[in-house]
């Protein structure tokens, strides 16, 4: 019975440890790794330029997303209209967009950090992975990313910047776009906007 | 002497009666006063009052038993009160739906349950599931649109949280070429009608969805259920004060919706109160001018008192037997009061008449009183009989209501009777009612030149039998294009707010509340069967338990789980900036009024600028009214600013939050109550059928309820009902003619000496009948539930009236041989003329099935006084010419 007891007690030790030794909750692999790489870039940000910050973001920003369940949720009922190479020449674009928005948007360093500020479940398996951004010289700016499991990992679908969904941002311009213009002008439209990152 | 027609026994009885009742007339009067009075405290505590008018008719009926089976499988179905409610906005009816329902749940003691899905968590939460794909699709879309100023709002449910968030939007809008053109012409609208002191908020509703709202989707119905006691004259009215005093607390003036009652609960109350009006009204009048057109006729109060007194007596009698015999009395056989009125009255004139004639010519006014109970009692013993047979022919028919009507009304004849012979002597004979004339007296009770015109009959009986002959074969023709108007609703008082709210709803197909449900074993044998009915031309919509159960939910749920995905997680946050001072609200105001100036400056051309510079003109008007109040009441104003720009968006916030929790449903998932709607707990399924046409239209519903019963036969509603149940009274009332007919025939037979006398009776009976229905349809009048009442009573009245007649000219013709100078001819014209006068009055009644009963009664009065005025005489005159002729042809050799 005593070497039982023991037994329990190591047991029960050494399930603490690895609790404890974890990095962290799946959940937050997606986010952390982003958050990390983009302090890192906004850093380096002089020395890398746009060119840099881009090519270092973009396998972070390509791993860290779900692309192709974002392409499908901004375009609505449009994209089961769209032919499967439109579809991935879509997800393509939406990708190269968002690497290049961060390449161009966190171009400097004034000692900005993420705290962790925890994680809830949603709907439909999700869970949402609170964060705030602070700027020591402005006002925090809370980031809120919803991440879905995909396969064995957990990827982003969604942020939310102070309340402000980016998939309804995008959402409300690109179908309303594809409502009066139609698919290759959206496309035209996201390229030009790209190139317009790269030239600031 | 002459001779009284009664047989020798009765004759002798009664005369015993009368010498006791005029030796101890105070003793007979306190007698019948004191058993009138128990007979009163017993009425008053055993009769009751059904007023749940399908139960009128026979249950062995077959559609009796399709409505009962459904009724028994879905009792939620019948009396309930229906809550309209219309908003402004959608905003605000919904807000004020469920404040009403959150209030009324807590009322136990008058409410057995209330009906709200929209309210239900189920509904809250699963609600989207219930739109169709392309429209989910549209809102969705929609929702991300105004996913960023509701994230902004959310947090910060003030002014400035709404100006903050629009100064942004107008910030992106340069950039993302956002049109925020519907934003500011909402705004503007909203403040605009703020302005001019509407109580009409921002519809978040509309803001939300993107699109202007229909009527429809600013109305909100909520159903309650009294606690019903079906023996109690006005069920429901409790309750139906509670909601009253509960809208009030809602103060639907400033809460931007009115709220109005409907449904079978508020109907009848209403429809109680408009027929006890018209009935109270018509009492009065009727009080009125019935002691009015006595006074005139009978010449003195001391009869009209006499003759009021036997009518209270007897009336009171009658209701005792109604209420010892059945207990309870329907909103039909309630009329025998009008049955017992108008041929009760009758009877005591007849009396009072003949008495005032005798005691003119005789010097003792008892032996004269004694004379005309004695001959009265003839002609008053064979009416009674006959007419009460009459009454009693209802028995067998299949309307249950006419039925009890006949048997109430047929031992009133019998009550009319033993209070006209016995207790009306003893209140005559305390005073002499006419001065002592002498015996010679031939004084004429009218002028000579009515006396001259009343010898017409005689004199040109010929004349007037060809024209009756000719109008009678008129008549019967003109008896085809007579109609029953099945339609309840076209008895009431169309001003009643529940009459016109429900034809509101009838109006307009998708809530019509006629609707027709087929009971079916199984789920699958309903669904079977819903296709077949929604194929019907008259078929707006067919529901099954199934059509709850939502299609496409697989795409729809990935429609929501994208929405929840766009929308985020804090879309109705709990985290909330610290409510902004007076002064913030005023300087957030300001603020924005300069921004958006500065945007208009910026950029005139933009598609928004339009409606951009009407809300800067708007803000402008604000912030003028705001500057000119002192700054203690700057606070108040900006309240209501508030209110109507945010008040109804913690609601819908909640609402949109609670819809995106929706998850897969099947049929079992439903709230109970809701179920309860379409699966009975035995297993029945129910298949709803709304019809495309208003219904309030006779000939729309006749096609529709004949379109869905021959697919379904046994399809059951109120339609059916009221078409049906038209159909039965129709027959019940031609079967109820037919078998009176027969019956007093037989009786006439066997009473009258002469039996060339029952054609006397009978034939200006019949014509007097046939010329009613024609001058009826005539007159555009059709016949109802209501006013088909009068006619008993109008053939009642026509029967006495030609056996008076007859019998006053068989046994004491007057001295000229004309019948029409006799007392008989004269109450037989003061009888129709009070009667005229007690429900005449009911033809002004705001109730339409009181006034077309009144129009009836007076039609019918009018033409069978006219037939046993003018015909019957006619009649006489004509038949005594044939029979002299004959006499003369046969020779004297025959004359002994």
């Amino acid at each position: 019975m005593r070497f039982l007891n023991f037994l329990l007690v190591l047991l029960l030790i050494a399930a603490g440890n690895t609790a404890i030794a974890q990095p962290a909750e799946p959940q937050r692999q997606s986010a952390d790794k982003l958050n990390a790489a983009l302090i890192e870039v906004m850093r380096d940000a002089k020395r890398l330029g746009y060119e840099g910050r881009y090519r270092k973001l973009a396998p972070v920003v390509k791993e860290a997303f779900q692309f192709d369940v974002i392409a499908k949720s901004v375009l609505g009922k449009y994209w089961n209209s769209l032919a499967p190479g439109e579809r991935d020449a879509f997800v393509a674009k939406l990708t190269d967009l968002s690497v290049a928005t961060y390449a161009s948007q966190f171009n400097a360093y004034d000692g900005q950090s993420f705290r962790y500020d925890g994680i809830e479940s949603a709907r439909a398996d999700r869970s949402i992975v609170r964060y705030t951004l602070l700027v020591p010289k402005g006002e925090p700016v809370k980031f809120d990313y919803i991440v879905s499991p995909d396969g064995t990992r957990w990827r982003i679908v969604n942020i939310i910047a102070d309340g402000i969904s980016d998939l309804a941002l995008k959402r409300a311009q690109y179908t309303s776009i594809m409502e009066r213009e139609g698919f290759a002008s959206l496309m035209a439209k996201l390229s030009q906007k790209i190139a317009d990152y790269a030239k600031k | 002497m002459e001779r009284t027609g009664l047989p020798a026994r009765i004759e002798r009885l009664l005369a015993a009666w009368l010498a006791f009742a005029m030796r101890w007339p105070v003793l007979v009067i306190g007698l019948a006063v004191l058993s009138a009075a128990g007979a009163l405290y017993y009425t008053v505590h055993h009769l009751r009052i059904n007023t749940y008018p399908g139960d009128v008719l026979s249950d062995a009926l077959p559609w009796r038993r399709d409505l009962l089976a459904f009724e028994k499988a879905f009792p939620q179905s019948r009396d309930s009160i229906v809550i309209v409610i219309d908003g402004a906005t959608p905003d605000q009816a919904r807000d004020a739906a469920a404040r009403l329902c959150q209030r009324l749940q807590s009322d136990t003691q008058h409410l057995q349950w209330i009906f709200f899905p929209q309210e239900s968590p189920f509904f809250r939460q699963n609600g989207l599931l219930f739109a169709d794909l392309p429209e989910l699709e549209t809102l969705s879309a929609r929702l991300a649109q105004v996913q960023p100023f509701l994230a902004e709002v959310s947090s910060d449910r003030s002014l400035r949280g709404l100006f903050a968030l629009i100064e942004r939007a107008i910030g992106q809008a340069r950039t993302d070429d956002i049109d925020l053109g519907p934003v500011f012409a909402s705004i503007a609208g909203t403040l605009r009608a703020y302005l001019a002191g509407s109580p009409a908020h921002l519809s978040w509703i509309e803001l939300m969805s993107g699109r202007k709202t229909d009527p429809g989707d600013r109305r909100v119905m909520i159903e309650v259920m009294p606690r019903l006691d079906f023996d109690t004259l006005v069920p429901g009215e409790a309750l139906i004060a509670e909601i009253r005093q509960a809208i009030t607390a809602l103060d639907p003036q400033a809460s931007g919706v009115t709220v109005r009652l409907t449904g079978d609960g508020a109907l009848s109350l209403d429809e109680l109160k408009s027929a006890s009006l018209g009935a109270q009204m018509a009492s009065v009048g009727s009080f009125i001018g019935v002691s009015l057109v006595m006074l005139i006729g009978l010449r003195s109060l001391w009869l009209v008192i006499t003759t009021q007194i036997a009518l209270i007596l007897g009336l009171i009698f009658t209701a005792a037997f109604a209420a010892a015999a059945l207990g309870s009395l329907n909103l039909i056989s309630v009329a025998f009061s009008v049955m017992y009125i108008g041929i009760g009255a009758d009877y005591a004139i007849y009396l009072c008449l003949r008495y005032r004639e005798l005691a003119a010519v005789l010097p003792a006014h008892r032996a004269a009183l004694e004379r005309a109970t004695l001959h009265v009692a003839g002609s008053l013993g064979i009416g009674t009989l006959t007419t009460a047979i009459g009454f009693f022919c209802f028995v067998p028919t299949s309307y249950a209501g006419v039925a009890e009507l006949g048997i109430i009304s047929g031992v009133g004849m019998f009550v009319s009777l033993i209070v006209t012979l016995a207790v009306l002597p003893a209140l005559l004979c305390l005073r002499r009612p006419v001065r002592y004339r002498g015996p010679r007296d031939q004084r004429r009770a009218l002028p000579r030149f009515l006396l001259t015109a009343m010898a017409f009959p005689a004199r040109h009986s010929r004349g007037v039998l060809t024209v009756a002959g000719a109008l009678g074969l008129l008549a019967l023709f003109g008896l085809h294009h007579a109609q029953f108007d099945h339609n309840p609703l076209n008895l009431q008082d169309p001003q009643a707010e529940s009459v016109q709210t429900f034809r509101e709803l009838l109006h307009d197909s998708g809530s019509s509340p006629w609707s027709l449900s087929v009971l079916t074993p199984t789920a699958e044998e309903a669904a079977a069967l819903a296709p077949r009915l929604a194929r019907l031309a008259t078929v707006a919509q067919v529901r099954t338990l199934e059509d709850f159960v939502s299609t496409h939910q697989d795409e729809k749920l990935t429609l929501i789980d994208e929405l929840s995905l766009t929308l985020g997680p804090d879309l109705d946050s709990a985290k909330r900036k610290p409510a902004p001072t007076a002064a913030e609200q005023e300087d957030a105001i300001r603020h924005f009024h300069s921004v958006l100036a500065a945007y208009l400056a910026a950029h005139p051309d933009a598609a928004d600028a339009p409606t951009g510079r009407e809300l800067e003109r708007e803000l402008g008007r604000l912030l003028k009214r705001i500057d000119a109040l002192p700054p203690a009441a700057r606070g108040a104003q900006l309240q209501g600013v508030t209110t109507s720009l945010l008040g109804a968006l913690d609601r819908q916030l909640a609402q949109l939050s609670d819809a995106l929790h929706a998850r897969r449903i099947d049929a079992t998932d439903l709230p109970a109550d809701f179920r309860a709607r379409w699966v009975s707990a035995g297993g029945l399924h129910r298949v709803e059928i709304k019809p495309k046409e208003d219904l309030h239209d006779r000939a729309a519903m006749q096609r529709f309820v004949a379109e869905v019963r021959a697919v379904a036969p046994h399809a059951t509603g109120l339609p059916v009902v009221y078409i049906e149940s038209s159909a039965a009274v129709v027959r019940a009332f031609l079967e109820a003619f037919g078998y009176a007919l027969v019956a007093i025939t037989l009786v006439l037979l066997l009473t009258l000496e002469r039996k060339v006398d029952v054609v006397l009776v009978l034939a200006p009976l019949v014509l007097a009948s046939l010329l009613t229905g024609a001058l009826i349809t005539l007159l555009g009048i059709h016949f109802n539930f209501a006013n088909i009442i009068a006619l008993p009573l109008v053939f009642g009245m026509g029967v006495d009236n030609c056996i008076h007649m007859v019998h006053r000219f068989r046994t004491a013709p007057p001295a000229d041989g004309l019948v029409l100078h006799s007392s008989t001819a004269f109450a037989v014209l003061l009888s129709a003329f009070t009667n005229v006068s007690a429900f005449g009055s009911l033809a002004v009644s705001a109730h339409r099935g009181m006034a077309s009963m009144g129009m009836v009664l007076t039609v019918g009065i009018v033409t069978t006084l006219l037939c046993s005025l003018l015909v019957l005489p006619s009649l006489l005159t004509w038949l005594q010419h044939a029979y002299r002729n004959l006499r003369r042809r046969r020779g004297p050799a025959h004359r002994r």
